[in-house]
């Protein structure tokens, strides 16, 4: 393992009841990689990613964060998740609270800096998204490409690592996926590590480096994006693209 | 002509029926509040009533709160087992049993030394009460805000406490604001047992005037009337409420 390694993951098994949902993945994630998963409903993908920050403890296997064993029970998970920002389908943006302090919360809560930086910082990240207009409204003013932009950003507030997206244009309507896939390829591009998890093809194509398919709890191919959409040798995937493309 | 008297004679004793009805109400009303400065019992009374609800109120609203976030936390992540078990069982047993049952306990076989301060026995006996019932509508209200939310506090780093702290609780807060109106409201109503336990409430004042004056319609008819428009102002304010909540959410 080479020391650019940030996320190692070792047999990983996660079962819900006796169902296995997770059989056995392994997988190596560098700084820098923008790694896109794909795969069919229901083949694992929400729940591999939940496992990277401990929304869901795993049954077996191993995952380190940054050298971290996120996995051993001394850990102080809290600290691993500053480092992990995470974007979800449905924004999960906090609706009591302003743009900015929907921004501020976390790392004003956690971190130890002054107000007036965190301010700055909030308003800078704002303007790169093209949204500091919206800075003193509340989410439900803004449309699903704006929330999720915002979400994207929040994670952006705490400096993390690492970026997890989990279908992060889903949930929005197809004139406003463009400005989300935006954000996130300038981010991709600034050398931001990502796990992705997308039905955007054309996304996985353009800007991840490798791209993993993920069916029945299992890492069935992973290649590079040239390799995995046009001379992949797997009959299962080329059914799924088939289906996809 | 028969008629334009007959008329006129009915007017006429309508008129005396009406001034009759008039005088019966004054003269009542003077028995039963001026005379001997009865009224005082009711100002004693309402003063007692107000007293009991807010304070059974308090109590309610800090240990409702309390047991609900015990209740949501073993929900959410499994622990504080026993404390759960334990507020399980305290609001079974509370919302079984009647209210007047308990304070009757509270008052005769545990507060049973001579002198018993019967006041406190009702903010007791009804703190305890309502907290069972405030308890489930904290509960009701932090579990209906999105999981979303948790997971979204949790994956910033934000511990189990902090993400409950800033994020679920304003946002349980708004959800539970009108039914712990609704439960004052009720709360008002339900200290009229409070008599059982020798206090002197505004039920009870509408009872101690009647022993005095052998009227008991004009007492129960002014104490209804009290408890109607203490209700109903309140009533009116958390429908204000509700519609200003319901206006900030769009
Ligand atoms: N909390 C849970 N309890 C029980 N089963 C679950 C739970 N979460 C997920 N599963 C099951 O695990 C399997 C994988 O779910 P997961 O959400 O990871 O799939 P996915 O690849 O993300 O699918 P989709 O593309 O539809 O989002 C599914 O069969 C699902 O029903
Ligand atoms: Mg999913």
């Amino acid at each position: 393992m080479s020391d650019n390694s940030l996320v190692q993951v070792k047999n990983l098994i996660k079962k819900f009841n006796d169902i296995s949902v997770l059989n056995d993945i392994s997988i190596n994630i560098n700084k820098g990689d923008c790694l896109c998963i794909v795969g069919p409903s229901g083949g694992g993908k929400s729940t591999f990613l939940r496992c990277l920050n401990k929304l869901e403890d795993i049954t077996s296997g191993q995952i380190l964060i940054d050298g971290i064993d996120i996995t051993n029970k001394a850990t102080d998970i809290n600290q691993v998740r500053k480092k992990i920002g995470m974007v979800f389908q449905h924004f999960n943006l906090f609706p009591h609270l302003t743009i900015r302090d929907n921004l501020i919360l976390a790392p004003k809560v956690l971190l130890n800096e002054n107000k007036n930086v965190l301010n700055d910082k909030a308003e800078k990240l704002l303007k790169r998204v093209g949204l500091f207009d919206k800075i003193d409204t509340y989410p439900n003013m803004l449309s699903g490409g704006q929330k999720q932009r915002v979400a994207i950003i929040r994670s952006l507030m705490m400096d993390p690592k690492i970026m997890l997206f989990d279908e992060p244009t889903s949930a929005l309507d197809p004139e406003m996926v463009g400005e989300v896939l935006d954000v996130m390829k300038e981010l991709a591009n600034n050398g931001m590590t990502m796990v992705v998890v997308t039905h955007e093809m054309a996304f996985a194509k353009e800007v991840s480096n490798r791209v993993v398919f993920l069916d029945a709890g299992k890492i069935i191919y992973e290649a590079s994006p040239n390799v995995f959409f046009s001379s992949n040798d797997n009959d299962r995937l080329k059914n799924f693209l088939s289906k996809v493309l | 002509m028969f008629d334009l008297i007959n008329k006129s004679l009915i007017l006429n004793s309508n008129f005396l029926v009406f001034e009759n009805f008039t005088n019966t109400i004054l003269n009542s009303l003077y028995k039963n509040l001026i005379r001997e400065s009865r009224y005082l019992y009711i100002i004693d009374g309402l003063k007692n009533t107000l007293i009991i609800t807010l304070f059974a109120m308090l109590i309610g609203l800090a240990f409702g709160l309390i047991f609900a976030l015990i209740r949501t936390t073993y929900e959410n992540i499994k622990s504080l087992k026993f404390l759960n078990a334990f507020c399980k069982l305290y609001i079974t047993v509370i919302r079984g049993t009647p209210v007047v049952l308990q304070l009757m306990i509270l008052f005769f076989c545990i507060f049973t030394q001579r002198g018993s301060n019967g006041l406190f026995v009702a903010i007791l006996g009804f703190g305890i009460n309502s907290t069972a019932y405030i308890a489930e509508i904290f509960r009701s209200g932090l579990m209906s805000i999105d999981k979303g939310q948790m997971e979204a506090g949790r994956s910033l780093g934000l511990n189990y406490i902090q993400t409950m702290w800033y994020i679920i609780i304003p946002q349980a807060f708004k959800v539970v604001l009108p039914p712990l109106c609704s439960e004052f409201i009720a709360l008002i109503k339900e200290t009229s047992v409070a008599g059982y336990v020798a206090v002197h409430d505004l039920t009870k004042s509408g009872e101690i005037i009647k022993s005095r004056t052998y009227d008991a319609w004009t007492p129960m008819l002014i104490v209804a009337f009290i408890y109607l428009s203490l209700t109903t102002v309140l009533s009116h304010f958390v429908q204000k409420l509700e519609r200003r909540l319901k206006a900030n959410e769009r």
